[in-house]
């Protein structure tokens, strides 16, 4: 008989079900508000130099999203957002006509078992489709943990919401 | 009574009231009288009260926030924006914001960032619109437009080469216009 573990190891495949975890720093750059005075996402609250924006697996995090608050730094955020939402996103570029599909892969660290990116294949190579693909991102991803800087503006105007 | 502006009309009938183009539609003038009889009108903008303007105090405060960011800002390593960026960031807000003044439209600061290559990112939204302005060197700025998170469907970017280019995508955020 087979059983199979309900957990999967840091460095199996990331199921299109599975939650991942994106930290954000305590800054209210990343928080624009809309005409209504309701907080957005920016597409910077995905910024990475290596266009491979981490997160960590929701799976694989015991303790769940204060893990990775506390993994990045005091008063920060976390957004989450669906590996399946993600794999579904895809651009062509303008100019060469290349198919980008974004997807996502364990990256598993001595200190961050649940670490994983978020990658192109082919990689983002041009400013302008890593762009769209963090506009999307910022699009799927809710706030499950508001940084300290919305919490503390929360009585005034905010009405934290993702797409 | 004579009237001096740069404008083709015609009397409309003997009382001596004029009919302007199509043009001048919608607009509101400042009236003159001259000495001689003369009346000059001078087209005028007028602001709603209440209306956000681009104020020198606002200017300060968002250039000095853009210039107190230190690299790794945003602990993902994105390095703080150049000199030259920021001073560009601080010439196109007041182009735009001129502009959209100008043409009557609904000016809103926008919301202002930073991205991995340390361009200043301007960013609108209006419901389900995004409109983000990239400020990615001294003589390029370049815009996406969103209404959805299909990066194919929902999304188009570009350059934006001159102030019709903004005037264009205002309308589409705020008035639903196409572009």
């Amino acid at each position: 008989m087979n059983i199979s573990s309900a957990s999967p190891t840091p460095s199996d495949p990331v199921a299109d079900t599975e939650v991942l975890y994106r930290a954000i720093p305590n800054d209210i750059r990343l928080f624009p508000l809309d005409a209504t005075v309701s907080r957005r996402i920016s597409s910077n609250a995905f910024n990475d130099s290596g266009r491979r924006p981490s997160v960590d697996r929701a799976v694989l995090c015991p303790n769940g999203i204060v893990e990775t608050q506390k993994r990045f730094s005091p008063g920060s955020g976390v957004l989450s957002v669906v590996a399946g939402d993600i794999r579904q996103l895809s651009t062509t570029h303008g100019g060469t006509g290349q198919i980008y599909v974004a997807d996502v892969e364990p990256v598993p660290l001595a200190i961050n078992p649940a670490h994983a990116e978020i990658f192109g294949c082919p990689p983002f190579d041009t400013d302008k489709v890593f762009d769209r693909i963090k506009h999307a991102l910022a699009r799927l991803a809710v706030i499950v943990l508001p940084p300290d800087v919305l919490q503390e503006k929360s009585g005034s105007s905010s009405s934290e919401a993702g797409e | 009574m004579k009237i001096d502006i740069n404008a083709e009309f015609r009397i409309a009938d003997q009382k001596g009231r004029i009919t302007l183009g199509s043009k001048w539609a919608g607009k509101r003038f400042a009236v003159h009288e001259e000495p001689n009889g003369s009346t000059i009108l001078t087209p005028v903008v007028l602001i709603p009260y209440g209306e956000p303007i681009l104020t020198t105090e606002y200017l300060q405060t968002t250039i000095s926030a853009l210039e107190a960011l230190q690299d790794n800002w945003d602990g993902r390593g994105s390095p703080a924006p150049a000199h030259q960026i920021i001073a560009r960031t601080r010439e196109v807000l007041a182009l735009l914001s001129a502009g959209a003044l100008a043409h009557g439209l609904h000016w809103a600061s926008p919301h202002i960032s930073s991205n991995e290559r340390g361009e200043v990112t301007l960013e609108w939204w209006q419901d389900n619109r995004s409109l983000t302005l990239f400020i990615r060197d001294e003589n390029q700025v370049d815009f996406l437009k969103a209404w959805g998170y299909h990066i194919e469907d929902d999304m188009e970017d570009g350059e934006l080469q001159t102030l019709a280019d903004f005037i264009a995508l205002a309308r589409w955020l705020y008035k639903g216009e196409a572009l």
